[in-house]
């Protein structure tokens, strides 16, 4: 357990995801609670055992970068930096000392759609064939290093890489940052770019992904009896956390606050989660009480929800332990847009974010019979939230787990 | 293979690398100096010049290389010392 000293709010916003390149546009799709998958367009999928994804459809790099810089990136680097600048802009931060403003990125793996291309052209051709490029486009740091030349920030740069949960401990890390007073403000996300042909093959091999090629709209299913598989995304997103009384001082729109952060390691196998859903319990208990808080208070949680069988039916066996006899609603917004992967957990702190504004719980998309193992309170109609508290999951391959917790700005 | 020939290969991959206009490429024309290109797209637009013109040179080649007009000059006399 950490002992902040202060308190950080949210004042931020930026998305390049599959439901939005804009947050309200974002938003209303997440709220619409249907799912936006569709057949494949980035590449010739005729060979592939899994022909759908949920891509970015509406993100034009020219609209932000210059033709040279755009070229030196990776799609996941565009993606992500267009979507830092978007929170960064949202926020208007007012920075003084750049010394005190910070970057954390999270990502599985960085550029990979690069890193094939020119794994092909180091094949065919020989070691001088290969860009000078491959580098600075394929390391996972790109993307924050971007960020802080983009916004002139000299604080603290880097990317964490924990799978699935990579963007919700970038979030926690930048939360600890600003909590402990090392920054005032940090730029927290998180991105993948994972619709490339090679990340298409490597998890359609291991099984993790949904083949309802012929209903693609069907295929997130999160905590649903007839789930198979996650559907596979790509985009960023990113939160500008800040000093609460600096963003007060300053008169900032204020979101909501972060108010806490849990993470462990299931140390169990580097694929499948504990089968009890132990870590992940142990995971959202740091969290709450990191925050000061008890499972009591939490309104809904906002589930790492993937739609596989095994992360489904692990976490929510951990949410029927942690809340005992309440059912607490969850919501799992991959139903919507998939699952984005090391970009995952920002993209859901930031529907958990707009919950919290807006002072409800999104509905779960394609979720029509609860798994019978179970017994949770999955949200298939959005509600009014009764408790301001929202607390979000991500879990990573390898057992890394992440929890964020989530409230509401100070009343004004 | 004429200099014209060695000159539109230059222009190819600067625009390519450089997204630069075609005639601001020009024998008097320096990379770094008029285009901030850094070591990184310099190696770029070489490599795409040996791509278009299909010859291979060594990285020491470059090195008193101030602008294209010399790359020219010293590209066409490897050209003619190599040909069969």
């Amino acid at each position: 357990m950490i002992s902040p000293h202060r308190r950080v709010a949210i004042t931020g916003l930026g998305v390049k995801a599959p439901a939005g390149c804009d947050i309200e546009t974002f938003w209303e799709t997440v709220r619409k609670a249907e799912s936006v998958a569709a057949p494949i367009t980035r590449f010739d999928v005729s060979d592939f055992r899994v022909r759908f994804a949920c891509e970015v459809r509406h993100f034009d790099p020219s609209e932000r970068f210059d033709y040279r810089t755009a070229r030196r990136m990776d799609r996941v680097t565009q993606l992500a930096v267009a979507a830092a600048l978007d929170a960064y802009e949202d926020a208007e931060p007012a920075v003084e000392d750049p010394a005190r403003a910070g970057v954390v990125f999270g990502t599985g793996t960085g550029g990979i759609g690069t890193m094939y291309e020119q794994v092909k052209r180091l094949i065919a051709g020989g070691p001088d064939k290969v860009s000078p490029l491959l580098v600075p486009m394929t390391m996972s740091n790109a993307p924050p290093a971007l960020v802080s030349m983009e916004v002139g920030w000299t604080g603290a740069s880097l990317t964490i890489s924990t799978a699935c949960a990579s963007s919700a401990h970038a979030i926690g890390h930048g939360f600890r940052m600003v909590a402990t007073g090392e920054s005032d403000v940090v730029l927290a996300g998180g991105g993948e770019s994972g619709i490339e042909i090679y990340s298409l093959a490597a998890f359609s091999r291991m099984g993790a992904l949904s083949t309802r090629n012929d209903d693609p709209t069907h295929a997130s299913r999160p905590f649903d009896a007839a789930r198979d598989g996650y559907v596979m995304a790509e985009g960023a997103a990113f939160l500008l956390l800040e000093d609460l009384d600096r963003a007060e001082h300053r008169g900032a729109q204020i979101y909501a606050e972060v108010l806490g952060f849990g993470q462990n390691s299931d140390a169990h196998h580097i694929t499948s989660p504990s089968p009890d859903g132990s870590g992940a319990e142990r995971c959202m208990r740091a969290a709450l009480s990191s925050a000061g808080l008890v499972p009591e208070d939490v309104g809904h949680v906002n589930a790492h929800g993937t739609s596989t069988e095994l992360n489904d039916l692990t976490e929510g066996l951990a949410l029927a332990r942690l809340f005992g006899d309440r059912q607490v609603p969850v919501t799992a917004s991959k139903g919507v847009f998939g699952h984005l992967m090391g970009g995952g957990g920002a993209a859901e702190a930031v529907v958990a974010t707009l919950s919290v504004r807006d002072g409800l719980v999104p509905a779960t998309a394609n979720h029509e019979n609860l798994d019978p193992h179970l017994s949770i309170d999955v949200v298939t109609e959005e509600r009014v939230q009764e408790r301001p508290i929202v607390l979000s999951n991500s879990f990573g391959f390898g057992g890394h787990n992440a929890s964020l917790v989530f409230g509401p700005a100070p009343a004004a | 293979m004429t200099k014209q020939e060695i000159l539109k290969a230059f222009q190819d991959a600067a625009v390519e690398v450089l997204g630069v206009e075609r005639d601001t490429i020009t024998p008097s024309a320096s990379l770094v100096a008029d285009f901030e290109a850094d070591s990184l797209d310099v190696v770029e637009v070489l490599m795409l010049v040996e791509e278009h013109i299909g010859v291979s040179i060594p990285d020491e080649f470059w090195e008193d290389v101030e602008n294209i007009g010399m790359a020219i000059d010293k590209i066409e006399a490897l050209v003619s010392s190599t040909a069969p």
